[in-house]
């Protein structure tokens, strides 16, 4: 029996059997790692605790057959405010989602590791408003979607290439999730790119596309076929969202996000990773109806 | 696909037990043979029993227990005392707390937590009934005794935020060190918990 040490952020941790835990764990040298925790639903076992999600711990695993086990877990950083409160949570299992349905098993990224170790440490540390918890997401967002190579295009036309510079004058510009980004006039106009314009009307929730009749697009899980919207962008949100996408944590923070810069690239990210993905994250009812 | 080595009655049989959680083929194949071997009129019971559970077994109206009465036998206890209500996610909490035989109000089972990992909202929950129990009840406390796991706090929490408004008084099960268990052996966040929840003695 080989042994081995995971060092790594509980993504998730589901329920197994009749006491047992599969974790997924997102370590910076292996990548992602699925380990079952034996018994670790059981009042007494000493597992339990340490197999909770977001927490950041030290594991020993044993090889298994087709899954491995974990033998012993030390808590390196509990994170247990993730977990105590309702934005937090909510945000913290919208982040593990989205890492966990991108990243594959065993393909390590240290960056996507440290990127979310990051996330998990400012929402620890930040008051849990609307309006924090938002930032931290879009950053996040945007530097996820880098770092796995699903970056929106912000500085040229998605459809042609153009640099903004060269289309864009000083009005709003539009956002096309079919397209990957940022799209000129004329390819807008060219191609049947994403159908109806328009920031969505207040109450409706960005993300469902709003011309899918037949196809229930507020069920999670599901792939949307049908074109996402156009999502108009200002210039301060474009701004906001090209700095978010290339700061570290420490210039990210500093960056003042106004509400309608995060009202705007909310839609569009929100349409821009539905469509990436091909379903629509299932944490994120959860997150709107507690952020309300 | 290869023909069974089985009689068909027989690999039905097999078939069916295999859709029983955490029974295997080879499980299924060793119950199967089990069952050949009992007298017909344990067959015929066993058969009944499984039969008459799934069609008079339903919830309770009111409370969301698994009943065979309208309402369960709990909510139509006139002994219960009426202003303590509380909340589990499953009715198999209902029944263990139960049997620790200390809780004398009653109940409001959820039928789940909350799990936005697992697309798992408020929706699918037992809320509107909860909040309407409440708001027509009598109620002095709710007692929130959901898991002590994400799930479970994340549903207690949004709980509370629902019930909050309706000013009645909101408990939470105490969590920490298990009974016959060593502190040794704790992990740290029970025993952060255990902590927190000391009391004077
Ligand atoms: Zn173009
Ligand atoms: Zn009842």
């Amino acid at each position: 029996m080989v042994n081995y040490k995971v060092d790594g952020l509980v993504l998730k941790a589901r329920p197994f059997g009749e006491a047992d835990r599969i974790l997924t764990i997102l370590d910076p040298r292996l990548g992602k790692v699925e380990a079952v925790a034996k018994g670790a639903r059981r009042v007494k076992s000493s597992l339990r605790g340490a197999c909770q999600p977001f927490s950041h711990n030290q594991f020993f695993l044993w090889q298994g057959r087709s899954l491995d086990g974990i033998s012993q877990c030390e808590v390196v950083e509990s994170f247990s405010c993730l977990r105590d409160d309702l934005p937090r949570m909510a945000a913290a299992s919208y982040v593990a989602e989205f890492v966990d349905d991108v990243v594959r098993e065993r393909d390590p990224s240290p960056e996507t590791y440290e990127l979310v170790l990051d996330t998990f440490r400012w929402l620890a540390e930040a008051e849990p408003t609307k309006a924090n918890v938002t930032h931290i997401l879009r950053a996040f967002d945007l530097r996820f979607l880098a770092l796995a190579g699903f970056a929106p295009s912000l500085d040229a036309c998605a459809g042609c290439g153009q640099p903004l510079a060269a289309w864009a004058g000083t009005g709003q510009v539009a956002f096309s999730a079919a397209a990957g980004g940022v799209i000129c006039p004329a390819c807008r106009a060219g191609t049947a790119l994403g159908g109806e314009e328009g920031t969505a009307p207040a109450g409706e929730t960005p993300g469902n596309w709003p011309d899918t009749s037949r196809l229930d697009a507020a069920q999670p899980g599901l792939p949307c076929r049908a074109g996402p919207p156009v999502i108009l962008l200002s210039p301060g949100t474009l701004a906001s969202m090209r700095h978010l996408a290339q700061a570290d944590s420490a210039r990210a923070r500093v960056l003042r996000l106004t509400p309608r810069a995060a009202q705007e690239m909310g839609q569009a990210l929100r349409a821009h990773i539905t469509y990436c993905l091909d379903r629509r994250l299932k944490s994120l009812d959860f997150l709107d109806s507690v952020l309300g | 696909m290869a023909k069974s080595q089985y009689p068909e009655a027989l690999a039905r049989l097999i078939q069916e037990f295999t859709r029983l959680p955490g029974i295997g083929p080879k499980s299924a194949q060793r119950l199967a043979f089990h069952v050949l071997r009992m007298e017909e009129r344990d067959v015929l019971a066993l058969a009944t029993a499984l039969a008459d559970a799934k069609r008079r077994i339903g919830r309770c109206s009111v409370c969301y227990n698994l009943a065979d009465t309208q309402p369960c036998h709990i909510c139509g206890d006139p002994q219960r005392d009426r202003t303590v209500l509380c909340v589990v996610e499953e009715a198999n909490d209902l029944i263990a707390m139960e049997k620790a035989r200390t809780f004398g109000g009653l109940y409001h089972v959820l039928e789940g937590a909350l799990s936005p990992l697992e697309g798992v909202g408020p929706e699918a929950l037992r809320l509107p009934e909860l909040v309407k129990r409440v708001k027509g009840g009598e109620f002095r406390e709710v007692i929130l005794a959901t898991n002590p796991t994400v799930e479970g706090e994340a549903t207690a929490m949004y709980i509370a935020r629902l019930l909050r408004p309706l000013g009645v008084r909101l408990t939470r099960i105490a969590r920490g060190v298990p009974v016959g268990g060593d502190l040794e052996y704790a992990d740290e966040v029970t025993l952060a918990r255990a902590l927190e929840g000391r009391r004077d003695v």
